[in-house]
């Protein structure tokens, strides 16, 4: 055989890829309703277009395969042949052949050559004998060529559509696309340096044709951004393309009925995040099948129905794409964890007391934690959940775990696992921040908490009890102490360093709570300004090593304002060989002993009412100013990174849909919270504390509309759920 | 030095740095720019001045002043010469540019050995007079070579705070 031209190749392999994928799809959805003609026809022109270009190229032993599989489904859609598991199963067995003889093409540029006298004679290939497939495949119907297929035989013109779909499309080099994306980063900066040029030129007046352009000159390059943006793009659903044929071999593989719900397919993302994300989603499925998803037996004990179901949900939310793997299985002992994360010693008696089930389940993302004989939900085969953990983050993104246990007459048990990841790798959202002058940029995935520092908030201390003399700065967050980095003082940009500790000092301070590594540690800034979505650009690779600096980005003016990194920040600290330390050491803050459940975030809303929301329901907290208040449609609203933001009285107050219920300048702590898709925002008077809940009510509240009334740090607390709050 | 600098016609892009004439490789050089708005490193050696935009790509800014030993402080304007290094752009922090100097091929400019009074020897490729005054003539990759590998940061830690 000649050898086949390299670009071709590998085109030709991509796209006999996509269309198995597609194969299988079309295969699984016949399965489901053998009635489907759209779905035969297109598994038709899969093959054949495989077939078609085998043909071409010369692979002898790949046509005469896909032809068989073809004349099959040409028989199935001529109605010559009823759908039949059998026909089902010998397609699928095709389309595994078909991959593996691609991969033997993909391996050693040429075709594995098979032993049945057609070629010449040859070791033993390890795709192995196709006679077996061809027989198979015979039975069902199918129409076996037993010597080389003839040519690019009479073939049924049913190809149409697909060349039409291929004319409208363009392969192009990513680097190309990377190219143009750096030229579209310029042409934004040069809009805005035309724009504060002319917002300073005094010669504005006279060249109102200038203005026009300047406008028209920045509607289309945010436009062109755009669009460029979206050329990296892919949908989402290109990760999950095999997991329709993932879940059904496993499903069969344990014995059960697996069904793989699938929405928001259309949602996407940059293609390197696409691919990042395949082999972490093929971890969590098979581990759900395996051990989430209960046996039939087990789901009849608990009145499910035999099939479980699997469902995958992807949608776009504030500059993120999330992505939420939910099984309906029998959900994760919690028990167990903790049972097993005390036997490893990964956390001793005195904080395991003060551990929220949410956190337990966090050790399931510790390397090494498989405890499949005791924890029903996770693998045993070391198939392990840190990997995919460090996958996820090492693209910018996190992961998440939430679980409801099964229990008899509780509905709704299962697990889920949230996945969020950045649109893409090249701009990431970033907090702003300022330290003696300076501009710096902090990747948000990195940031737990923001927290004031000063008077009535949080406090910078010195001297770590059995911290043996240092003066290293730690803070108090809710009894736990966490070491404390100063920015200023590290990156010795104020070597004086200036008094964190005065009360009063005449800039305020913030702290923010980081989490590296599973670590969290605080970093103290001279100010936050605000989140931004920055184009990471790389800086000269000898100022990274051993810096503090992961890259660095363009701001707004033309500026270079350097991009944190959060792990090496922490190396540097020496955060790294104590953290663990550091956490068990803290003391007990408050005089409750009781074990600590779920978080609770306590607030105090106008009129004195003192509430407690379950910190899950909420986003976040964002501070606002009076002035940020406006009116919309006689609501208030706020304005968040470009989105406006209804805010809700809490507690069905009606005084603050009033107008002139923002006019006392202050700041406002507004709750964050996604409802639907949507955020919506509830303005508090003030945000107290975290509390854990141990679950124990005193009473139903009456008038209030809250559902409990519990009592918190011995004050008389509503628990309310913000649903209720938010109407 | 290399055989590039053997290579004829020979260019050198000359600038001050404080009352010294100084030159690069012509063929070194990608651009001459004025000053542009410079963020510092943090924790980057002494002769890192810090990171400018140049057009989207972040390119570092050397200040030669560091690496050559000249005392006196920068001027306040001065410009920027970008030349290729052997890791990409960097850009050269100077006092201020000159022209452009090419050796005549008929009366070649006599070489000195040796190096200015304040320069450093290995930094400094050749001296040419010239009349008036002497031009030094860097040796580029040895003066970024220095001025990433100084080993002398400005960080220091806080006393008391442990290092990793």
């Amino acid at each position: 055989m000649e050898p086949i031209d390299d670009s071709i190749l590998d085109d030709f392999l991509v796209d006999s890829h996509e269309g198995l994928d597609r194969l299988d799809q079309d295969l699984l959805a016949l399965e489901r309703d053998p009635a489907a003609s759209e779905a035969v026809a297109s598994a038709f022109r899969a093959l054949h277009t495989i077939k078609g270009t085998c043909s071409f190229l010369g692979l002898r032993r790949l046509e005469r395969v896909a032809h068989a599989g073809e004349s099959l489904l040409a028989a199935v859609r001529a109605g010559r042949r009823p759908w039949s598991r059998e026909i089902a199963d010998a397609l699928l067995a095709t389309a595994d052949r078909v991959r593996a003889i691609l991969a033997g093409i993909e391996a050693r540029r040429r075709e594995p050559i098979r032993q049945d006298g057609c070629g010449p004679e040859a070791p033993l290939e390890p795709e192995g004998d196709d006679r077996a497939l061809l027989d198979e495949l015979a039975v069902c119907g199918a129409t076996v060529t037993r010597a080389p297929a003839p040519a690019a035989d009479a073939a049924p013109a049913t190809t149409a559509p697909a060349s039409a779909l291929q004319q409208r499309h363009v392969r192009v080099d990513v680097r190309r696309l990377d190219a143009v994306m750096d030229l579209v980063g310029e042409l934004v900066l040069a809009r805005n340096q035309l724009q504060v040029s002319l917002a300073r030129s005094e010669a504005r007046s006279y060249a109102s044709g200038l203005d026009a352009a300047a406008l028209r000159l920045d509607h289309v390059t945010a436009r062109l951004q755009d669009e460029v943006m979206r050329t990296r793009m892919q949908p989402v659903s290109a990760s999950w393309a095999r997991l329709p044929r993932l879940v059904h071999d496993a499903a069969t593989a344990c014995g059960k009925r697996v069904r793989l719900e699938t929405r928001g397919d259309g949602t996407e993302l940059d293609r390197a995040l696409v691919e990042a994300l395949k082999d972490p989603l093929t971890h969590l499925v098979r581990n759900a099948i395996a051990h989430g998803i209960e046996d039939a037996a087990g789901r009849a004990r608990a009145g499910k129905s035999e099939e479980g179901v699997l469902r995958l949900h992807a949608y776009e939310e504030g500059g993120s794409v999330r992505l939420e793997l939910a099984d309906d299985g029998a959900g994760m002992s919690v028990e167990r964890i903790r049972e097993q994360a005390i036997a490893r010693g990964l956390v001793d008696g005195e904080r395991s007391r003060r551990l929220t089930d949410e956190e337990w389940l966090e050790f399931v993302f510790v390397p090494g934690f498989s405890t499949a004989s005791q924890v029903t939900s996770l693998s045993g085969r070391g198939v392990g959940l840190d990997a995919a953990r460090a996958s996820i983050e090492s693209v910018g993104g996190t992961i998440g775990v939430r679980s409801v246990r099964s229990e008899p007459g509780r509905a709704g048990s299962g697990t889920t696992f949230t996945i969020r990841l950045p649109l893409t790798l090249a701009i990431l959202p970033a907090l702003m921040l300022e330290q003696s002058g300076e501009t710096f940029a902090l990747p948000q995935a990195n940031v737990l908490e923001m927290l004031r520092c000063g008077e009535g908030h949080a406090r910078i201390e010195r001297g770590a009890p059995g911290g043996a003399g240092s003066d290293r700065p730690v803070f108090r967050l809710r009894g736990e102490l966490l070491p404390v980095l100063e920015l200023g003082r590290w990156l010795g940009m104020d070597a004086d360093g200036a008094p964190i500790l005065a009360d009063g000092s005449p800039s305020p301070r913030h702290l923010l709570v980081l989490t590296s590594d599973g670590r969290r540690y605080g970093l103290a800034v001279d100010r936050v300004c605000d989140t931004e979505d920055i184009v990471v650009k790389p800086i000269d690779h000898r100022l990274r090593e051993g810096g503090a600096f992961a890259g660095a980005t363009v701001l707004g003016d033309g500026r270079v304002a350097l991009i944190l990194d959060a792990h090496a920040l922490a190396l540097r600290a020496g955060l790294a060989s104590t953290g663990v330390a550091q956490r068990t050491a803290a003391p007990q803050a408050r005089g409750d002993e009781a074990i600590a459940r779920v978080p609770l975030l306590v607030v105090r809303a106008r009129r004195g009412i003192r509430a407690a929301v379950r910190l899950e329901e909420i986003d976040r907290v964002v501070e606002f100013e009076s002035a940020a208040f406006e009116r919309l449609d006689d609501h208030p609203v706020v304005r968040l990174e470009g989105e406006v933001l209804p805010v809700a009285a809490f507690a069905g107050d009606p005084s603050l849909a009033a107008p002139g219920a923002f006019a006392e300048p202050r700041t406002w702590p507004v709750l964050v919270r996604a409802e639907a898709g949507r955020r919506v925002g509830l303005v508090v008077d003030e945000v107290v504390d975290i509390v854990g809940w141990d679950g124990a009510a005193t009473t139903p509240a009456a008038a209030t509309g809250a559902p409990l009334r519990i009592v918190l740090d011995d004050h008389v607390t509503d628990l309310v759920t913000l649903e209720g709050a938010a109407a | 030095m290399s055989a590039r600098t053997a290579a004829s016609p020979q260019a050198w892009c000359t600038f001050r740095l404080a009352q010294g004439h100084y030159g690069v490789e012509l063929a070194r050089v990608q651009e001459v720019l004025r000053p542009l708005p410079l963020t510092r490193v943090p924790l980057a050696p002494p002769a890192i001045a810090g990171l400018v935009n140049l057009r989207g790509r972040i390119v570092t800014v050397v200040d030669p002043r560091v690496v050559l030993g000249v005392e006196a402080a920068p001027a306040a304007s001065g410009g920027l010469v970008v030349v290729h290094g052997t890791e990409g752009a960097v850009a050269l922090h100077v006092d201020a540019i000159g022209d452009v100097r090419r050796a005549d091929a008929t009366e070649p400019p006599p070489a000195l050995a040796g190096s200015t009074a304040d320069g450093d020897r290995d930094a400094i490729s050749r001296t040419i007079a010239l009349p008036g005054h002497l031009l030094s003539i860097l040796d580029l990759d040895r003066v970024l070579a220095r001025a990433f590998a100084a080993d002398v940061p400005t960080f220091r830690p806080p006393a008391g705070e442990p290092r990793s």
